[in-house]
């Protein structure tokens, strides 16, 4: 006959699976309504893209993928939105191979229903490979690093690139970070002046931090959390606000279940059986 | 329901990747291999088109002949595959090597030694947390000092070791939440699409 500890450690975990889908799934269908901690690093953010003089030329480089959609994404379209309330200029490059389809649908999703036109006043710049060694090239010689745009138009045809001479002439640097970008972005454009502001996946928070304490990145927006709070401070709730309750639910559930192993480890050890749940 | 064959398709592979957590199953195998399959195809096209756009069309088309050199110095890499002449790929590799460590080297250790560095020599010590920071920042470096002082000072050194190592554990900690926090944000992404888009039951 086992234990209330040994059955509890050694729950079958498809059960847990259940409990945390549930969990996430009943705020989605009906919202709560939890309040929302702004970070500082994102009240810093918008206060570097809000402090911009209308019409500044901004680089945004849109390193979303498929597997950082869900975070990236919102914020993506919660900066470019406020980039784009403040009128500014945007030239869009992307680093990696996968991060074109997201620029292209921020310009056709975002940047066009808000009357922005292509070529005008945003551009997107063919991909090119090597991330730190373009950024390098960029920030030598941002006309020459690249010459087309992603459909293959010469970039001196793009009434929106006549702007850009020197790097000089870029305001702000927003980096959507994926593998070492920021670091790239750190190490090459910011020494040149230019802000750098970024938004990254939760994973990639403790690796900006560093940076933003030193000043090297003015804020960064980072995760589900990150982008709903943005969305916050533009007044323009979207994906990221609606999935934050069950975010909050989320880290519930998996916070009760940590608590629960842990009295049932800490039983079955003090019962002399041994932790349950150990791999023997 | 979405009358979207995408959205259909979407459906499908996310709940046959998610499956796996119900045990291993078929529809997981396939859906992994179609995944893994579409990255590499996607990944072939990609570096094709760019070495046609930006070496082979110049090339031929504008007499860019100065583009000989990258080309034969990336033919030279797959001449690893060859015993006789395997020595050869370690020209392009010495090229790849030095050439990003010549890009990088001074930009990298500007931004992630000196910054750094300064940044922690210049607290402003009206903040609490620079004195957490600097203690936490100084019991880090001790713990990694493996040479220890006899008697009293070996003592102290031992005991700010300790404060290090929690110090990293915190650390470690946090990163392990923000990594939870990542995958829970990846997870309500799917649902927000299979609920969303395909079963419309989130407005």
């Amino acid at each position: 006959m086992s234990t209330w500890h040994e059955r509890l450690g050694n729950l079958d975990r498809r059960l847990i699976y259940v409990f945390l889908i549930v969990g996430l799934l009943v705020p989605l269908i009906r919202p709560i309504g939890l309040p929302l901690v702004i970070d500082p690093m994102v009240r810093a953010a918008y206060g570097a893209i809000d402090a911009l003089p209308d019409g500044s030329l901004v680089v945004f480089a849109c390193n979303v993928n498929p597997g950082t959609e869900a975070e990236n994404w919102p914020s993506a379209v919660a900066m470019g939105s406020h980039l784009i309330a403040k009128k500014c200029k945007i030239i869009v490059l992307t680093l990696y191979a996968d991060g074109w389809m997201y620029a292209d649908r921020f310009i056709r999703e975002v940047a066009t229903p808000l009357g922005y036109k292509y070529g005008q006043d945003i551009a997107l710049l063919e991909f090119k490979a090597g991330v730190q060694n373009i950024l390098a090239a960029f920030a030598k010689d941002p006309v020459g690093a690249f010459s087309k745009d992603y459909k293959g138009a010469a970039l001196s045809s793009l009434p929106v690139m006549q702007s850009l001479k020197t790097i000089k002439d870029v305001k702000m640097y927003y980096d959507i970070v994926q593998l070492e970008s920021a670091k790239a972005a750190v190490a090459m454009i910011e020494p040149t002046g230019v802000p750098v502001i970024a938004a990254a996946t939760a994973v990639f928070a403790p690796e900006l931090a560093p940076y933003a304490a030193s000043g090297q990145i003015k804020g960064f927006v980072v995760g589900l959390a990150g982008s709903a709070a943005y969305e916050s401070l533009i007044n323009k709730p979207g994906r990221a606000t609606a999935g934050m309750d069950a975010q909050s639910i989320g880290h519930l559930v998996i916070g009760v279940c940590v608590i629960l192993g842990n009295i049932a480890y800490g039983a079955s050890r003090r019962s002399g059986k041994g932790g349950a749940g150990d791999v023997h | 329901m979405s009358t979207d064959l995408g959205v259909w398709l979407g459906a499908f592979m996310t709940i046959s990747l998610y499956s796996v957590l119900f045990k291993e199953n078929q529809f997981f195998e396939a859906a992994q291999s179609v995944f893994v399959g579409l990255a590499a195809a996607h990944t072939l096209v990609l570096g094709y088109q760019s070495i046609v756009q930006s070496a082979w069309q110049p090339l031929v088309a504008k007499g860019q002949l100065a583009l000989l050199v990258p080309i034969i110095l990336g033919l030279l890499l797959y001449t690893r595959f060859t015993k006789t002449h395997g020595w050869l790929s370690r020209v392009p590799m010495a090229f790849l090597v030095g050439s990003a460590a010549g890009v990088s080297v001074k930009a990298v250790l500007t931004a992630d030694l000196q910054k750094q560095i300064v940044s922690s020599m210049t607290l402003k010590w009206s903040n609490p947390n620079d004195f957490v920071f600097l203690l936490f920042l100084l019991s880090t470096l001790s713990y990694f000092l493996f040479l220890r002082a006899k008697g009293a000072p070996g003592a102290v050194q031992a005991g700010v070791s300790v404060i290090g190592t929690w110090a990293m554990m915190t650390a470690f900690g946090a990163a392990l939440g923000f990594t939870v926090m990542g995958r829970l944000s990846l997870l309500i992404g799917r649902l927000q699409f299979l609920f969303g888009s395909w079963i419309p039951l989130i407005k």
